[in-house]
C-alpha cells in the first residue's frame, strides 16, 4: 500500500558506537609505561672532585704572596655556630678576614656569604691574566683555563662541624658556584670546593 | 478484547545500557599528554631512593654509576628492587675513632676487582643520594674512603630548585 511521503515509514537511523577498544588497549599499555619513567621531581647531580692525594700531600701553606711559591688565596670558609667565618690568606683577623653573622630569625645568611664570595672574586682575584687549553689527566678531556694572579682562585676550603645537616653544606656550595656579572652573564664563583671538618 | 487505556497490556521494551566511554577517553587522553610532556630517560636511570634529597641550585643532568644511598639506617647500595643490600651501618658511619670505613672500603675493592675480572674500566665514580639532614661528617667518612681506594669523582643527587636556599 502506498503511503504519502510523510506518513511513510522512515528508516530510523541506527547510533553506531565507535569501537574504541583498539585505543583503549593503547592507553592502558602507554600509561603504566609512562609513569613508571616519569619525573615528578627533577634531579641533578652535584659534583665533586676531591684533590688528588698527592696534592695534599705537598700543599704546605703557601698562602699570601711573599711565600716562595707561587701566591695562594687560600680561601676558607668556616661554617661555625654563629655564622660564616671568611678568611683569605689564612688570616683569622683584619681586612682579610669576616664575619657574616647569622639573620634574625637564626638561619644561616647565605645571600651574605654570596655577596661576600662575589666581593673577593671580583675585587681581590680579579680578572684572569691569561687562557690556557689543557687537558685534564682525570678525564682526558681538553678544557679550557683561565689564569689568575692566585693559583688557587677558583677553589674554596668549606670548613664545617660534622653535626652540621647536609643540607646546609649544599647550600654553601650552591652559594659559592656562580654569580651574575654587571651584564647579567653567569660566570664562575668559586667552583671546586674542597670539603673538611672542623674538629 | 478491548480492555480500558489503564488496563491495557503495556509492552515492556528491555533495552541494554550502554557505558559511554567518552568521558573516560577523555581523561585518558589528558592523562597521557601530561605523562608524554613529563616523559624522561633520566628518570628511568636514577629513581629517588629516599625522600628528603637535599634542594640545591646545580643544573647537571643524573646518570648512572656506581650508586649508593646515605640515610639514617646507614649506608646502602643502590639496586634494583625493594631491598637494597647494607654497606656500612649506621654504627661505623658515626664512630668519630677511625675516618676510613673497613666496611665500605672492602665494598669498593671487591666491585672494582669485580670490574677487572669482567674486562671493564675500573670505576673510579659514584653517585650518592643522601638524606639532607644526616651529619656532614658521614658525607666525609664516605668521600674519604672511597678516595683511599682510588675514586676520583663523587656526584651527590640532589634535587632541583630555583634560586635561593
Amino acid at each position: 500500500m502506498a503511503f504519502k511521503p510523510s506518513a511513510k515509514r522512515k528508516a530510523l537511523e541506527e547510533n553506531v558506537e565507535p569501537n574504541i577498544t583498539p585505543i583503549m588497549n593503547l592507553m592502558v599499555v602507554l600509561i603504566p609505561m609512562l609513569l613508571s619513567v616519569a619525573q615528578f621531581v627533577q634531579l641533578s647531580l652535584l659534583e665533586y672532585l676531591p684533590p688528588p692525594i698527592e696534592d695534599v700531600a705537598s700543599e704546605g701553606g703557601g698562602g699570601g704572596e711573599g711565600g716562595s711559591g707561587p701566591a695562594l688565596m687560600d680561601l676558607l670558609v668556616n661554617v661555625g655556630d654563629n655564622g660564616f667565618e671568611v678568611s683569605l690568606f689564612g688570616d683569622n683577623k683584619g681586612e682579610n678576614f669576616r664575619v657574616i653573622p647569622k639573620l634574625p630569625d637564626g638561619s644561616y645568611d647565605f645571600d651574605g656569604l654570596h655577596a661576600e664570595l662575589v666581593r673577593i672574586k671580583t675585587q681581590i682575584v680579579g680578572q684572569p691574566i691569561d687562557v690556557q687549553e689543557t687537558e685534564d689527566p682525570r678525564t682526558g678531556k681538553t678544557v679550557r683555563r683561565e689564569i689568575f694572579k692566585y693559583e688557587d682562585a677558583n677553589k674554596m676550603n668549606v670548613a664545617a662541624k660534622g653535626d652540621i645537616p647536609w643540607q646546609f653544606i649544599v647550600h654553601v656550595l650552591d652559594a659559592a658556584r656562580d654569580y651574575e656579572d654587571e651584564n647579567g652573564a653567569k660566570k664562575p664563583l668559586f667552583p671546586s670546593p674542597l670539603l673538611g671538618q672542623i674538629q | 478484547m478491548a480492555f480500558a487505556p489503564s488496563k491495557r497490556r503495556r509492552l515492556k521494551v528491555q533495552r541494554e545500557a550502554t557505558v559511554s566511554l567518552n568521558s573516560m577517553m577523555d581523561m585518558m587522553t589528558i592523562i597521557l599528554l601530561f605523562l608524554l610532556k613529563s616523559y624522561s630517560t633520566t628518570g628511568a636511570l636514577i629513581k629517588p631512593a629516599i625522600p628528603n634529597l637535599p634542594k640545591s641550585t646545580v643544573q647537571t643532568e643524573p646518570k648512572r654509576v656506581l650508586g649508593l644511598i646515605l640515610s639514617e639506617q646507614g649506608l646502602f647500595h643502590d639496586v634494583e628492587g625493594e631491598q637494597k643490600p647494607l654497606v656500612t651501618a649506621v654504627d661505623e658511619l658515626a664512630s668519630e675513632e677511625e675516618l676510613i670505613m673497613p666496611s665500605l672500603e672492602a665494598f669498593l675493592l671487591d666491585r672494582q676487582e669485580l670490574d677487572r675480572q669482567l674486562g671493564k674500566k675500573v670505576t673510579e665514580e659514584m653517585t650518592l643520594q643522601a638524606a639532607d639532614n644526616i651529619p656532614y661528617s658521614w658525607i666525609l667518612k664516605v668521600v674519604q674512603t672511597a678516595a683511599s681506594v682510588d675514586f676520583i669523582k663523587f656526584d651527590f643527587v640532589v634535587i632541583k630548585t630555583t634560586e635561593g636556599a
